[in-house]
C-alpha cells in the first residue's frame, strides 16, 4: 500500500533523508521511530505531497505521489505535527469544509465519527475558542472521516488526554481490522509496542532496523521491551559514529 | 489549463465563511473598542478626502496650468497606484502563496493545483490592494469634485481602476511564483540589496527634481520643470495611464478602447501567471527549504555580543536577544528600511524648499513645521515598531514568564532600547533636517530638546499601552498594530504631537500679538510644560503597562 523507494532528501548540502526504502502491506499498523532530528517528519512530509524528495520516490496506493499526487491525497488522511485549523471556522463547518474537499457530505454516519471523538457539543464552537486538545481531536476525526485507506499520522497522541488516547488507539485498530494502512511516527515506544504490527527505526535519515517488535529484539540482543532495543539500535548508531569521527580526527 | 470549479467553489465557500465568522466575531469585542475604531477610521477617511480637496483645488486655483497640473496630478497618482500595488504584490503573494500556514493543510488536501492557488492568489490581491481603497476613495471623490467630473468619469475610473490592479498584482506574482519555482527563498540580503537600489534611485530622481538656484525658482520655470519630470507617468504602454485615458478620455470609443486594452492586457498577465503556476506552483511549495544553509553565528553577532557586554546582567542577554531577533527578520527591518527610504527623499527635498531666509516669520514658520514633520515620523515609527515589542514575544512568552527575571525588567529593557535606537535616529534627522533648512541655532536646540521629549513620551506610550492591549497570538507587526490598543497609540500621539507644537508655538504667538514677556521666557515655559505633558503621557501608560505585567496568566488565553 506504501511503497517508498531509496528516498534521499538534501537541505543545503545537509542529508536528511539517505537512501531510504520501506514498504508496508495493506492493513499494517506501521510505526516509525528514531531519535529528534532522525527525518521521520521529513519522510511523512515527502510522503504526503508536503516536500519534494531529492531523489526516491513514493508510491501510496498504487499512485505515486509526485505524479499522481490528486490521487494518492485522496486515498490519504493525514493528522500532521503541528495541525493547522481555520480559527474563524466553527469545529462543525471546519468538518463540512474538509468533507466537501473530498467531495462528500457531512451525513449522520460522519457525524458519528465527530461524536465518538466528544465534539459534538463543540460544533458551533469557533476552532480558535476551544482547547489545544480538542483543536487535536478535530484534526484526527477529520483526517478519519473520509474512510482513507491509508492514515498517515505524525505524533498524534502529544497533548491528547488519556481518554482520547485509548479512544483513539481503538479507532486506528478497528480501521487497521477493516483493510486501511496506518503509518504513525511516535515518541512513545510503549504505543508502537502495544500497537504495531511492524517496526521501522530510523537515525541520521538511515534506516537502521525494520521489522516486527520481536524480530528488532532478537536482531538487537536485547531481552527488554521495545525501549532497550530502541537504544540499543540507535546507541549503536551514535557509537559507530563516534568512532568514525575519531578515526577522521587522528 | 483547466482549473476544478468544484474545488475553487468549496475554497470559495470557505472562505465566504471565514470573512462572515470574522465580522461577527466583531459582536464580542466591547463597544468602546469597536466605537473607537470605527471613529479613527471615518476620521481618517474625511481628514484624508479634506486634504485632497484642499490640495487639489489649490493646484486648480493656477490660472491657465491649474487643469493640466490636476490632470497630471491624477496621472502621476495612478502610477504610483500601478508601482506600488506590484511591488506589495511581490511581497504578499511570495508570504501568501509560499509561507502561509494554510499552504500545508490545502496542500495536503485533494484539491487541485490551481484551485489552491486561484485562492491563495485572490487573498494576496487583496491585502496587496486594500491601501487603494483605504487611500484611492478619498483621492478620487476628492479630484472628481475639484475637477467636475461627470458621473461616467467615476465609472471608467472603477472599472480601469480593477483592470490595473489585477494586471500590477499578477505581474507581482508572477515574479514570486518563477522565483520560487527554482526553490529560492526570498533573503535577507536581496532585500537589502533592493532597498538600497531604491534609494540609489530615488536619490537620482532627487538631484534630477532640484529647482537649481533661487533665480530659477519662479511660478513658470517652476511647473515647466515639474511638468517635465512628469512625463515618466505619461508612457502610452503603461496600464495606469490607460485607465489614467479611460476614466479622463473625451469619446466614449476613445474610452471604450483604453479599457479594453486594460483588460487584454489584464487576462494575457493573468494567463502568464496561471501557466508560471500549473505544475509550479507545488514544485515550489515542495522544494521550499532545500536552500536552506546553515550558519555559525557571525561577525555581527559577536560585535552585538561584545557590545552589549558593557551592559550589567540580564540587561546584556535581553538587548542581545532583542536585537539579533530584529536583525534576523527581514519582516521587520525591510519595513524600517522602507520608512527610512521615504525620510530619506523627504530630507533630500527639504534643498528644494524656497522660502525667504531673511523673514524671521517664515524662519520659525518653516522651523516648527519641520518639527511637525519630524514628531509625527516618531508618532508613526513609535506606533508601528515600539508597539508591537512586548506582542512579538509571542508564543515564547512562556520562557520569560516562568524564568527568574522580572517582567519589569523586560518591559524596562524594550522600553531604554526603543528609547535609545529611536531617540538617536530622530536626533540626527532633526539636527540635519535643521542644518538643511538653515533654522537658527537657538530654535535647533529648542526643536532637538523638543524632540527627545517627544520620543521619550511616544516611546513610553507605545510600550506601556502595547502591554496593556498586548496580541500574542500574532506574529505580524502590521497586524499587531491595526488592534484597538494601536490605534489607540495612534490617535493619543497624535493629539499629544498638537500639544507639543501648540505650546512651542504660543510663546512666539503671545509675544509677537499681544507683546507680552520675553520670547525666551515664554519658551523656556513652554518647554517645562511640554516636560510636565511628556511626563504624563510617557509614565501613565508605562506604569499600568508595568502593573499588568504582575499578572502575566492574562497574556495566556489558552
Amino acid at each position: 500500500m506504501i511503497r517508498i523507494e531509496r528516498l534521499c532528501k538534501e537541505f543545503g548540502g545537509t542529508v536528511v533523508l539517505d537512501d531510504l526504502s520501506l514498504e508496508v502491506e495493506r492493513g499494517e499498523f506501521f510505526a516509525f521511530l528514531g531519535p529528534n532530528a532522525a527525518g521521520k517528519t521529513t519522510t511523512i512530509r515527502i510522503m504526503t505531497g508536503l516536500l519534494e524528495s531529492t531523489s526516491g520516490r513514493v508510491v501510496i496506493g498504487g499512485h505515486d505521489i509526485k505524479t499522481e499526487s490528486s490521487e494518492a491525497k485522496k486515498i490519504i488522511g493525514y493528522v500532521p505535527d503541528v495541525p493547522y485549523l481555520y480559527g474563524k471556522l466553527t469545529v462543525g463547518e471546519f468538518a463540512e469544509f474538509v468533507m466537501a474537499i473530498y467531495g462528500l457530505k457531512l451525513d449522520a454516519r460522519r457525524r458519528e465519527v465527530l461524536e465518538i471523538f466528544g465534539l459534538q457539543k463543540h460544533l458551533s464552537s469557533l476552532t480558535e475558542d476551544c482547547s489545544h486538545g480538542i483543536r487535536q481531536r478535530v484534526v484526527l476525526a477529520t483526517a478519519l472521516m473520509h474512510d482513507p485507506d491509508v492514515i498517515i499520522l505524525d505524533e498524534p497522541f502529544v497533548s491528547l488526554d488519556p481518554k482520547t488516547a485509548i479512544l483513539v488507539k481503538r479507532m486506528l485498530g478497528q480501521r487497521v481490522r477493516e483493510g486501511a494502512t496506518v503509518f504513525m511516527s511516535t515518541h512513545t515506544l510503549a504505543i508502537a509496542e502495544e500497537l504495531a504490527d511492524r517496526i521501522a527505526i530510523i537515525d541520521g535519515g538511515r534506516l537502521i532496523a525494520v521489522g516486527t517488535p520481536r524480530e528488532l529484539s532478537d536482531a538487537s540482543g536485547s531481552d527488554g521491551g521495545l525501549e532497550d532495543t530502541f537504544m540499543r539500535l540507535t546507541e549503536e548508531k551514535s557509537a559507530t559514529r563516534l568512532s568514525a569521527g575519531e578515526k577522521t580526527t587522528k | 489549463m483547466v482549473i476544478a470549479m468544484s474545488d475553487l467553489s468549496v475554497l470559495f465557500k470557505l472562505k465566504t465563511r471565514v470573512l462572515k465568522n470574522a465580522l461577527l466575531s466583531v459582536k464580542r469585542e466591547s463597544s468602546l473598542k469597536v466605537l473607537v475604531v470605527v471613529l479613527f477610521a471615518s476620521v481618517y477617511i474625511a481628514g484624508s478626502f479634506a486634504l485632497f480637496f484642499e490640495g487639489f483645488s489649490f493646484v486648480r486655483s493656477f490660472t491657465v496650468v491649474g487643469d493640466i497640473l490636476l490632470d497630471k496630478l491624477l496621472e502621476l497618482c495612478l502610477f504610483a497606484f500601478f508601482v506600488m500595488i506590484f511591488i506589495s504584490s511581490i511581497l504578499s503573494s511570495y508570504g501568501v502563496l509560499y509561507r502561509g500556514k494554510e499552504t500545508d493543510f490545502l496542500m495536503a488536501m485533494p484539491v487541485s493545483e490551481l484551485s489552491h492557488f486561484t485562492i491563495l492568489f485572490c487573498q494576496s490581491f487583496i491585502l496587496s490592494c486594500w491601501a487603494l481603497v483605504f487611500l484611492g476613495v478619498p483621492l478620487f471623490l476628492a479630484y472628481g469634485l475639484v475637477g467636475s467630473r461627470h458621473l461616467s468619469f467615476y465609472i471608467f475610473l472603477i472599472i480601469g481602476l480593477l483592470g490595473m490592479a489585477v494586471t500590477a498584482s499578477s505581474l507581482g506574482a508572477a515574479v514570486s511564483v518563477a522565483w520560487a519555482r527554482r526553490g529560492r527563498r526570498i533573503r535577507a540580503g536581496w532585500i537589502a540589496s533592493a532597498a538600497l537600489s531604491a534609494v540609489v534611485v530615488g536619490w537620482i530622481m532627487i538631484e534630477r527634481f532640484s529647482f537649481g538656484s533661487p533665480a530659477g525658482r519662479t511660478s513658470l520655470a517652476l511647473v515647466n520643470k515639474l511638468l517635465a519630470h512628469m512625463r515618466f507617468a505619461d508612457c502610452h504602454f503603461l496600464p495606469s495611464y490607460w485607465a489614467y485615458a479611460a476614466a479622463t478620455g473625451g469619446s466614449p470609443g476613445g474610452r471604450l478602447f483604453y479599457i479594453l486594452l486594460i483588460y487584454s492586457t489584464c487576462f494575457m498577465m493573468l494567463w502568464v501567471l496561471f501557466s508560471l503556476a500549473e505544475g509550479g506552483y507545488c514544485r515550489g511549495l515542495a522544494r521550499r527549504g532545500d536552500f536552506i544553509r546553515s550558519r555559525s553565528p557571525g561577525l555581527a553577532s559577536r560585535a552585538i555580543d561584545n557590545m552589549v557586554s558593557y551592559f550589567p546582567g540580564p540587561f546584556d542577554r535581553l538587548i542581545s536577544k532583542e536585537v539579533k531577533l530584529f536583525l534576523r527578520d527581514p519582516a521587520q527591518w525591510s519595513q524600517y528600511l522602507m520608512f527610512f527610504g521615504l525620510l530619506f527623499v523627504y530630507i533630500a527635498n527639504l534643498r528644494n524648499l524656497p522660502y525667504d531666509l531673511d523673514s524671521i516669520f517664515w524662519k520659525r514658520l518653516i522651523s516648527f513645521l519641520n518639527f511637525m514633520a519630524m514628531a509625527l515620523i516618531t508618532g508613526t515609527l513609535t506606533s508601528r515598531f515600539a508597539f508591537p515589542q512586548l506582542s512579538l514575544e509571542g508564543n515564547r512568552f512562556w520562557l520569560l514568564v516562568t524564568s527568574p527575571l522580572s517582567l519589569r525588567k523586560v518591559l524596562l529593557t524594550k522600553f531604554w532600547l526603543s528609547f535609545a535606537v529611536i531617540g538617536v535616529l530622530t536626533q540626527t534627522i532633526t539636527v540635519l533636517s535643521s542644518w538643511i533648512l538653515r533654522v537658527p541655532f537657538d530654535m535647533a536646540v529648542v526643536n532637538s530638546i523638543a524632540m527627545a521629549l517627544v520620543v521619550f513620551a511616544l516611546v513610553g506610550l507605545s510600550i506601556g499601552l502595547g502591554a496593556i492591549y498586548p496580541r500574542m497570538g500574532c506574529d505580524d507587526p502590521s497586524v499587531i498594530v491595526s488592534g484597538f490598543g494601536g490605534s489607540l497609540v495612534l490617535i493619543i500621539s497624535t493629539a499629544y504631537i498638537i500639544a507639543v507644537a501648540a505650546l512651542l508655538v504660543c510663546p512666539f504667538y503671545l509675544s509677537s500679538y499681544f507683546g507680552l514677556l520675553r520670547p525666551g521666557l515664554l519658551l523656556i515655559a513652554g518647554l517645562v510644560s511640554i516636560t510636565a505633558l511628556s511626563a504624563v503621557v510617557c509614565l501613565v501608560p508605562m506604569a499600568i503597562g508595568l502593573r499588568r505585567l504582575e499578572r502575566p496568566g492574562r497574556f495566556f488565553v489558552q
